[in-house]
């Protein structure tokens, strides 16, 4: 798979430092491919997901199994647990906000977190649109289903892209349905001469260049992970050689029986992806993995959650 | 018959897939014929195996994967395995496990490579909100002239949230390759990238940008080490 993006430095023509160009925001991105990215409720938590080898924490308040479980409104975690999180490790440390809230979003700027998921497994904020995240500086991971979803969100400025999946579940099965969406829906786009991309990315509800830029590389223009569902080894190989550049994982680890083995071997899994053997061993005695819940006897799907004018 | 010899890329995490595409074209542009490979086991750490880069990612990331199956041994008896030795490259989290000294490791410590003799501050610029891009200087002709497109005496450098080399052990043999000019806090101008023997490494992320220069000079110095009757 290509480079991201080899690009054009941004610095103005004195020289001086710039901070906040999209050159810097993803540039975290890339740096946690290959990675693992562990959602942790409090600083124990934290540290044992980076003993474990976790490239990047997300966060929370409670896990998505649990918001699913306690119903109403969830909403961006206090900023004590956040700063708690932040000094507990000194891995970059990611966190979430409702779809739209920019509020919310520049709160968790000003604390300095490392990246800002607005994320559909809050309560959305706005039901028409999502933050203009080109606004910030702290760069923003967002969810998306299919390739017009992912593009939507780039265009407003994401820096990195991951499948919503159906969070809180254990269950991979929509988080490989939109993986493979993305990757299909490119394909369809490299299979177009440009005349007929106009048409595509109006049908997909993008802007033509984005897509264009999506075919010419084979890939999205940002680094996309997978999330939603994953909960063991198997579950991260089998995204990794779908072609995501890494993963996100949250009921999946801390809703285990043995977090601390499931974690470790997680993580490792996604270096070793493509090592069936390797693998086998790692899959090994991890204890119950987290029970889950059957998608289509959901009461709410959370990855239909997108705002947009009516 | 010619051995062809392999560069490899520690592909653990991080930033490994750039640094692939970086060398690709460098090697292509030269013309040289070595073959690269995404190293992920101790088994490709052999004699074939003339120069090795270690991405950006996380340093503690790093740290586990060391403690796998004694790889972390495994390298160093691979890096003074062969006179001269293999060529290795540390770009970011990979400066801090080359360097002698290591400031901020996680509680508990981390494993090193060690060999540089710098000291180097973890996430020495702070958190992503303090990541930046920043012109460098290129202190040497060798690194200006060592691919034909680029002939700029600067570097854009991209740090994220980018450990920062403290202090320099004189005496031993550490050149500066390129430093960054008026940062708050540090010595202007600063070393923020440098060679000791068969040891490179810095603390901004070439493999982001498209100067392929500190790539070229990376595969040009393993060529030397890899040329019969050297020493």
């Amino acid at each position: 798979m290509g480079p991201v993006s080899g690009t054009e430095m941004s610095t103005d023509k004195d020289g001086h430092r710039i901070e906040g160009s999209f050159v810097v925001k993803s540039g975290l991105a890339q740096m946690s491919k290959g990675g693992l990215i562990m959602d942790v409720v409090n600083a124990e938590q934290a540290k044992i997901a980076e003993e474990a080898g976790a490239c990047a924490v997300m966060a929370l308040e409670r896990v998505p199994a649990d918001i699913r479980r306690d119903g109403g409104v969830s909403r961006m975690s206090d900023p004590k647990l956040i700063k708690e999180i932040m000094a507990a490790v000194t891995i970059p440390v990611f966190a979430k906000v409702r779809i739209g809230h920019f509020a919310e979003a520049q709160i968790l700027e000003a604390l300095g977190v490392d990246m800002i998921d607005e994320s559909e497994v809050l309560t959305p904020a706005d039901d028409e649109h999502h933050v203009d995240k080109r606004a910030f500086k702290v760069p923003f991971v967002c969810g998306a289903r299919n390739l017009g979803e992912a593009l939507r969100r780039i265009a407003e400025g994401a820096a990195m892209i991951r499948t919503k999946g159906e969070a809180g579940t254990g269950n991979v099965v929509n988080a490989v349905h939109h993986a493979r969406t993305i990757n299909r829906e490119i394909r369809l786009a490299q299979s177009m001469d440009d005349s007929e991309l106009f048409s595509y990315a109006k049908q997909i509800q993008v802007p033509v260049d984005l897509l264009r830029e999506a075919a010419k590389i084979g890939r999205l223009p940002v680094v996309n992970f997978a999330a939603g569902g994953l909960a063991t080894p198997a579950d991260v190989s089998l995204l990794m050689q779908l072609g995501v550049d890494g993963v996100f994982v949250g009921s999946g680890i801390f809703k285990s029986n043995c977090p601390k083995k499931r974690a470790h071997a997680m993580v490792q899994s996604v270096t070793h992806y493509k090592n069936k053997e390797k693998l086998a061993e790692l899959s090994e005695d991890l204890g119950e993995p987290m029970v889950g819940i059957n998608c289509d006897q959901l009461a709410e799907k959370w990855e239909g959650r997108e705002s947009e004018m009516k | 018959m010619l051995n062809i010899m392999n560069i490899g890329v520690l592909a653990c995490q991080g930033a490994f897939a750039e640094h692939l595409v970086a060398l690709k074209h460098v090697v292509q542009d030269l013309e040289l014929s070595f073959h690269l490979v995404e190293v992920r086991d101790s088994s490709q750490l052999d004699s074939d195996l003339r120069g090795l880069i270690i991405p950006g990612g996380e340093s503690t990331t790093l740290n586990i994967f060391f403690g796998q199956e004694a790889f972390l041994s495994k390298l160093k008896q691979w890096m003074c395995s062969t006179n001269p030795p293999p060529v290795v490259w540390g770009t970011c989290a990979g400066l801090i496990v080359l360097s002698d000294q290591v400031e901020h490791e996680k509680t508990g410590g981390q494993l090193e490579i060690g060999g540089l003799a710098v000291t180097t501050s973890r996430n020495f610029f702070g958190r992503q909100n303090k990541s930046f891009e920043q012109k460098l200087d290129l202190l040497t002709e060798d690194l200006v002239e060592c691919y034909p497109y680029d002939k700029s005496p600067n570097f854009p450098g991209i740090f994220i949230r980018a450990p920062g080399i403290q202090a320099i052990k004189p005496s031993q043999n550490v050149r500066v390759l390129a430093e960054l000019r008026g940062y708050p806090g540090l010595p202007n101008p600063s070393a923020v990238a440098v060679e000791q023997g068969s040891l490179m490494a810095c603390s901004f992320h070439p493999e982001l940008s498209k100067d392929l220069r500190f790539h070229a000079y990376f595969v040009r110095k393993v060529l030397k080490s890899s040329l019969p009757g050297k020493l």
